[in-house]
């Protein structure tokens, strides 16, 4: 008698929750569907973009990112044939840096990396931004080693750190250097930007960029915050 | 007194040039720079033009895993071309930290010395010496110091303690405040002079490439001599945009005021510095920097101010 009420309610429980995962789990595609509905494509050109979603969907890419710039691209009045490319190459982007992150790190902590979406797109960001795969590959290895718990959230630091000492014009390798001193140390992943004003700050003291750079991979180690960092370097 | 400044200005260049001889970096920077002044001020001459030559040395080591050490020598010697008259400078510090667990404990002793005078000032021979303790719990959290300073110089001996604190709620956003007492034992004084000061400051990131700062202190003076009783204050900001490694630029406007009790009167000034530094190669770097100056500002009449452009270039190696 227990058995058959307690199957009942796990029946029960099944046709509630699949007609509202039916309505809500599409919700991507009928997103997709209303912004094309929305825009000026034609039947074709609309199909095309919405393989590209179907086909993400399968692979298991994420598809808000792609949602999105769908529709930014419709908003700006951006040109099917472009668009389309546009979202390929952004789709292509997860699927490549899906096989480099599987490849350096195994499949179980690859995993761990793709459960959150941020860590994801941060990958996809500096691959598309022309961190080259070995470069990646060398990021994603420091941080995996790193004991913290929140090893992923600073990976993404330790990326965005990365871009913006090569755009402030550091040599990748020792940018790299910087950082990989930083996933060694306590310093916590929101305060990586601080290395930028300690190489200004430099500047202004008459340090070249290159000593500073030593500096600050010979000390980072040592530090548990940015402020303890500068007072060692400056 | 004189030999015994002389030795010791002796002893930090020998050691300064002995350095390389110890483990650890050496950097050294030479430059030259000229200025023009045009002033529209009663106490100074309306154009003056200055050149200097100057340099500095510095060696650092890392003292096992715990420890720090940073000496460093200044020198600078200008000619005032109006009045055909040289200056000097020069100035030694070495600073010396140790980690007690996350905690720093931290040395430092300092000297400044002209022997023929610098900026309009007679000669004179200033050591300086401070302790701090800085606690470090952590980022977002709050870190309090405690700060033992003082120095000596022609006036007196002062000697001062400070506590505050230090937090970062957010890496774009720092705040800390701090409270001070100093002893200043003046000549020919009944009794030395005390003064209580606060100081408070917040600084930011906006971004990679632009930071910020505010500073603000004030001062009071309980003294024998009532000509000198009174407030006293700063007020500093700084923004600083670099958005590469050979271009920064800083600006940095200031106030400054006194409140004296016995005339009950006001003396403020403000000071603005427009700086651009060119970093042409990693060894050689070029500065600009505009500075204009307005005192008197507490009374109506025309206040004189004073426009000062200085360039220079150092060579690093």
């Amino acid at each position: 008698m227990l058995q058959m009420r307690s199957r009942a309610i796990a029946l029960l429980v099944i046709l509630w929750v699949l007609p509202v995962g039916l309505l809500t789990g599409g919700t991507w595609s009928s997103q997709v569907d209303r912004t094309l509905s929305d825009s000026r494509f034609d039947a074709e050109e609309s199909q095309q973009i919405r393989q590209i979603f179907t086909r993400a969907d399968e692979e298991h890419l994420p598809v808000d990112p792609l949602v999105l710039r769908l529709n930014e691209g419709i908003a700006k009045g951006i040109g099917p044939t472009l668009l389309r490319d546009a979202l390929d190459t952004h789709a292509d982007a997860y699927r490549k840096t899906r096989e480099i992150v599987r490849l350096e790190l195994g499949d179980e902590e690859a995993d761990r990396l793709f459960a959150t979406a941020t860590v994801w797109d941060r990958t996809v960001t500096l691959y598309r931004e022309g961190v080259g795969e070995q470069q990646l590959g060398a990021l994603l290895d420091m941080f995996s080693k790193q004991r913290s718990a929140d090893k992923w959230n600073n990976y993404r630091y330790g990326g965005g750190l990365l871009m913006a000492l090569q755009q402030w014009g550091l040599e990748s390798a020792t940018a790299l250097s910087i950082i990989e001193s930083l996933s060694r140390s306590a310093i916590a992943g929101e305060e990586y930007r601080g290395i930028l004003d300690l190489l200004n700050t430099g500047i202004a003291q008459r340090i070249p960029p290159q000593e500073m750079a030593q500096r600050i991979i010979r000390s980072a180690p040592k530090s548990r915050t940015m402020h303890a960092l500068g007072r060692m370097v400056r | 007194m004189h030999t015994s400044k002389l030795s010791i200005l002796m002893f930090c260049m020998v050691f300064v040039i002995a350095l390389p001889l110890y483990s650890g970096q050496t950097g050294a920077f030479i430059g030259v720079s000229g200025d023009y002044r045009y002033a529209d001020d009663p106490l100074l001459e309306t154009h003056a033009g200055r050149v200097d030559l100057h340099g500095n040395v510095d060696h650092r080591m890392l003292l096992g895993d715990t420890g720090f050490l940073a000496v460093s020598l200044f020198g600078e010697a200008a000619y005032a071309v109006e009045d055909a008259d040289f200056s000097d400078y020069l100035e030694a510090s070495l600073r010396n930290s140790w980690l007690l667990g996350p905690n720093t404990l931290e040395f430092s002793l300092g000297a400044r010395q002209s022997f023929g005078g610098y900026d309009g000032s007679e000669p004179f021979f200033i050591p300086s010496w401070a302790a701090e303790f800085r606690f470090d719990r952590g980022f977002r959290s709050l870190n309090p110091f405690v700060t033992y300073e003082g120095y000596v110089d022609d006036s007196g001996i002062y000697n001062g303690v400070r506590a505050g604190f230090v937090h970062m709620p957010a890496v774009e956003f720092r705040y800390g405040l701090s409270v001070g007492g100093t002893v200043e034992v003046v000549e020919n004084a009944d009794r030395p002079d005390l003064l209580g000061s606060v100081m408070g400051s917040v600084d930011g990131l906006s971004g990679y490439f632009l930071n910020w700062s505010v500073q603000a202190d004030a001062t009071y003076r309980d003294s024998t001599d009532a000509a000198a009783e009174g407030f006293s204050g700063n007020l500093l900001g700084t923004v600083r945009i670099a958005p590469s490694r050979s271009f920064q630029i800083q600006v940095t406007p200031s106030l400054h005021w006194t409140y004296l009790i016995a005339g009950n009167t006001w003396d403020v000034g403000m000071e603005t510095a427009l700086r651009s530094d060119f970093t042409a190669t990693d060894h050689l770097f070029w500065y600009v920097e505009t500075v204009g100056t307005m005192d008197r500002l507490e009374s109506g009449s025309p206040h004189p101010w004073s426009v000062r452009v200085s360039s220079g270039v150092d060579l690093v190696w």
